[in-house]
């Protein structure tokens, strides 16, 4: 054992029992605090500050662990390790993917139309709602991105006439931020609509969507998808954490090794990533009790509710930008560096996307995993208007969504401590960079477990 | 060029009298001398001996400077873990 391996070898021995230490006061958190699994009864009750300053503490734990792994081989090793994997007949795979595309394109809208109105049963809810926004982004960030073979609008589109002109030259307004609305639209879109109990509204919206899309993919051709198209960013953003790229060849690697890459080119796709993860957590935040609350009061005294949910979108999104600016540039200060603060905006803010990651399978495994058998009878019959039968999950499933935001989060701390790695000739450096960074973490780590830990209650005024 | 030992590299910003230390290889610039030394090390090859020698010394610098991070982020760890034992000690 050389020197290096055996300090390598000591401080992830310090690092797992430092973890297990923490995790067995988090485990008490998780099993006693917020209201998952209906633990009230029970005898021993955390207060919910204390539940979440523990979360919080992991986090800044973490972040302290990972300052102990200071072989700069074996940090770049694990960034840099790639398993090059043996695919046969990949052209097969993507020829059977455009179909699968183009068939659940026309599954969504035939039935969205024709088929029954009981969101349950009809499987055009289903698929878009369980398999694509539920399964499909999950398998994007977990195994990887299938997104550009599946999507039925590029695959249409390559089959027609396109100008190629370039976004950044037509459109007056900078490509990336059109994006960002665009997906903010997006969310807003699926938060106060019925789009998830409406099947024929929902057809509607898929059909306006996929006109937009062809004239975006006759304009730009690819470039829509690639620069324009928010969902299409969306895969691929979450495709940059999962173990799988299909850049040169399908190769494995080690889980959020893409983010440490310097993936985003403008301060506009930083601000995408953020609304992003902003987005995922408005979802869960809309649907707490203390927001029907002060829905409710805020409502009463004579705000319209139609304005109530796109000011609080825009509000938070803008909060959560901000807090990521200010903390890092605020952070670049300790590095004492001559590097441009743009440069640490773009290239900590992948990081975000595991945290984005973390938040999305916490608030929709429970969600794919409830409804995947009514979508698999609903595709087996699609215009059956039989009994629907759903998964009832065990109690103590929603105290894993609070293992997935921390797990999320403590794969962000890993990844900006690679990325500081990078950037910084002295270690030393890189970790002080990190301090802005961890700062927001912890407060965007503390948010989501409050909301995830808070019982499930309709949004009121929507629908 | 290489002849140049790494301090004449050092510029004066007028505006706020810090110094800069350049790379004499590539564009970048560094707020402290021993941050270019561990630079030229990291991302270089071919160095002169006086950068060797530099970079060495400014390695060595900054694992000391490490080892006495280290015991400080272990000594916020444990103090962290006291407390939060005394806060649930006290709230059960
Ligand atoms: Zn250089």
């Amino acid at each position: 054992m050389t020197d290096a391996t055996r300090r390598v070898a000591r401080a992830v021995a310090a690092l797992l029992a430092a973890a297990l230490a923490v995790s067995a006061l988090v485990g008490r958190a998780l099993a006693h605090g917020g209201s998952i699994g209906q633990s009230a009864g029970r005898s021993l009750d955390v207060p919910t500050w204390l539940f979440l300053s523990t979360g919080g503490a992991v986090v800044g734990a973490s972040f302290l662990l990972s300052t102990f792994a200071t072989d700069r081989a074996f940090v770049s090793r694990i960034h840099a390790y790639r398993r090059a994997l043996a695919a046969p007949r990949t052209d097969l795979f993507a020829t059977a993917g455009r179909a699968i595309g183009l068939l659940g394109l026309a599954t969504v809208v035939a039935v969205g139309y024709l088929g029954p109105s009981g969101p349950l049963q009809n499987a055009s809810i289903l698929v878009v709602w369980g398999g694509w926004w539920a399964g499909l982004a999950m398998s994007a960030y977990l195994f990887g991105n299938a997104w550009p073979v599946l999507d039925p609008w590029r695959t249409l589109a390559s089959a027609l006439p396109t100008r190629d002109r370039d976004p950044a030259a037509v459109l007056p307004v900078s490509v990336p931020w059109l994006s960002t609305v665009g997906l903010l639209g997006l969310f807003w879109i699926e938060i106060v609509s019925p789009l998830a109990d409406a099947p024929r509204l929902l057809a509607t919206v898929v059909v306006a969507y996929s006109v937009v899309a062809l004239s975006g993919a006759f304009l730009f051709g690819d470039r829509y998808f690639e620069e324009v198209d928010p969902i299409a960013r969306v895969f691929r953003l979450y495709g940059a954490v999962a173990p799988l790229t299909y850049d040169d060849g399908i190769q494995l690697r080690v889980p959020g090794s893409g983010l440490e890459a310097d993936i985003l080119d403008s301060r506009g796709e930083v601000a995408f990533v953020v609304a992003l993860l902003w987005g995922t957590t408005y979802d869960g935040l809309v649907a707490t009790p203390p927001w029907a609350t002060s829905a409710r009061a805020v409502v009463k005294v004579g705000v319209p509710a139609t304005l109530l949910y796109p000011v609080a979108l825009v509000v938070g999104f803008l909060a959560f930008y901000g807090g990521y600016l200010l903390c890092v540039r605020y952070g670049a200060r300790f590095a004492d560096t001559r590097r441009d603060d743009a440069e640490f905006v773009r290239r900590f803010a992948p990081s975000l996307l595991a945290i984005a990651a973390g938040y999305h399978v916490a608030h929709y495994l429970g969600y794919f995993l409830t409804l995947a058998p009514a979508l698999v009878g609903a595709l087996a019959a699609p215009f059956a208007r039989g009994s629907v039968s759903t998964l009832v999950l065990p109690g103590w499933f929603g105290g894993l969504s609070l293992a997935f935001v921390l797990a999320g989060h403590l794969l962000a701390v890993w990844v900006a401590h690679g990325v500081g790695y990078e950037l910084f000739p002295s270690r030393l450096q890189a970790v002080r960079s990190q301090y802005g960074l961890t700062a927001i973490m912890i407060l965007y780590t503390m948010t989501s477990l409050w909301i995830v830990s808070r019982p499930y209650v309709a949004p009121p005024f929507v629908g | 060029m290489t002849d140049a030992s790494p301090d004449t590299a050092a510029d004066t910003d007028a505006g706020t009298g810090e110094r800069d230390h350049d790379c004499p290889y590539c564009d970048r610039v560094f707020a402290r001398a021993d941050y270019r030394d561990l630079h030229l090390g990291l991302e270089h090859e071919n160095l002169t001996d006086a950068e060797q020698a530099a970079f060495a010394d400014a390695r060595e610098a900054e694992e000391e400077a490490l080892t006495i991070f280290r015991y400080k982020a272990l000594g916020l760890l444990v103090v962290a873990y006291f407390l939060f034992l005394m806060a649930y000690a006290a709230s059960l």
